[in-house]
């Protein structure tokens, strides 16, 4: 499969994608659910998702109270899909376990703003106001946060298809066998 | 809470949205993929994900190279989320069990068309010939078919909310 480029991948987990989570019910079985994520870490340049992974965690926010933050207490294995519908295809998938940080040992609120400025703010100032807003009512539940450590990545990026030794083999031997 | 309306749930499982599949490891943890997924089935007009859930099933295809084809050979538990970024946000969740059919047990053809046609073809006439191709394109494929029963759904139209919680 074509993977996805240091600059690319970078530019991927900045971008305010919706993740879906997977996680276990305590009979193994698997549960999905959409969810916001933060990505804090580094990718090198000569990234790859078995030789060289990218270095960090990832961030979740949800409440005490959620079906898929229960399971993650009670099973911290986890995998989480960031898709983009495209075009061009791109995907990230990260297998880990989740830690929860919970208040007062840990400071959720400066990562969950973050959170909000990403998804809410997108970037455009015009939307201050609603970050503040959603800020607000974020510190009104009762907010935790996940920290994702992974363990496996995957990264692909259908837009490199063409680019792949792979293929231009293939293509040769096609051109050849004509 | 922000239950989805019987036409907005039958609209979702018609759209080409690129699901996410989630399968177990051999050693129980979660794996994630995206995934092209069809769904055969009647969506009652009192729906309720609980206590009146739709009827039918979801199909998809895959390789046996693929690595989720492997876990769900081995272990047929799974669970399909397709959701809507939106605004407004939606997301349906179907959890279910796959049952396995190999070419011998069912032609996988006739759902690759109805695939492609949604995904490729997306009710658009001008995409004929995009789905022809990629019909061709896979020819030299044999793919499995994937069945899916659905045991548990999940339903949320944040149309009415603010776009992002985690409902």
């Amino acid at each position: 499969m074509p993977r996805m480029r240091a600059d690319a991948w970078r530019e991927f987990m900045e971008q305010p994608h919706s993740g879906v989570l997977a996680t276990l019910r305590q009979d193994g079985r698997p549960y999905t659910i959409p969810l916001w994520f933060l990505w804090d870490g580094e990718i090198d340049d000569d990234a790859h998702p078995l030789r060289n992974p990218p270095r960090g965690h990832l961030w979740l926010t949800g409440t005490l109270s959620r079906v898929w933050c229960r399971q993650l207490m009670n099973d911290p294995r986890m995998s989480y899909c960031i898709e983009n519908s495209g075009p061009p295809a791109q995907h990230v998938e990260i297998d880990g376990t989740a830690e929860a940080m919970t208040l007062p040992d840990f400071d959720i609120w400066p990562i969950s703003r973050k959170l909000a400025e990403k998804y809410v703010g997108r970037g455009d100032p015009a939307n201050d106001d609603a970050v503040d807003a959603f800020f607000a009512n974020m510190q009104t539940e009762p907010r935790m946060l996940f920290r994702v450590t992974p363990q496996v990545w995957r990264a692909i990026d259908l837009t490199v298809y063409r680019g792949k030794r792979a293929d231009r083999e293939f293509q040769a031997q096609q051109s050849s066998a004509e | 809470m922000y239950e989805m309306s019987a036409d907005t749930l039958r609209d979702m499982l018609e759209q080409p949205t690129i699901a996410t599949l989630a399968t177990v490891r051999r050693d129980g943890s979660p794996y994630t993929i995206p995934l092209w997924y069809l769904w055969e089935g009647d969506v009652p007009d009192d729906v309720d994900p609980t206590r009146n859930p739709p009827t039918g099933h979801a199909w998809f295809l895959g390789g046996e190279t693929s690595t989720w084809v492997r876990h769900l050979q081995q272990d047929p538990r799974m669970s399909l989320c397709i959701d809507v970024e939106g605004p407004p946000a939606r997301h349906v969740g179907i959890d279910g069990t796959v049952e396995v059919l190999t070419a011998e047990d069912a032609d996988p053809w006739p759902v690759m068309r109805r695939l492609v046609e949604k995904y490729v073809g997306r009710g658009d006439p001008a995409n004929e010939q995009a789905v022809e191709q990629y019909m061709e394109s896979t020819r030299s494929m044999t793919p499995m078919l994937f069945k899916v029963t659905p045991t548990r759904w999940r339903a949320i139209d944040l149309s009415q909310f603010e776009p992002g919680q985690d409902a």
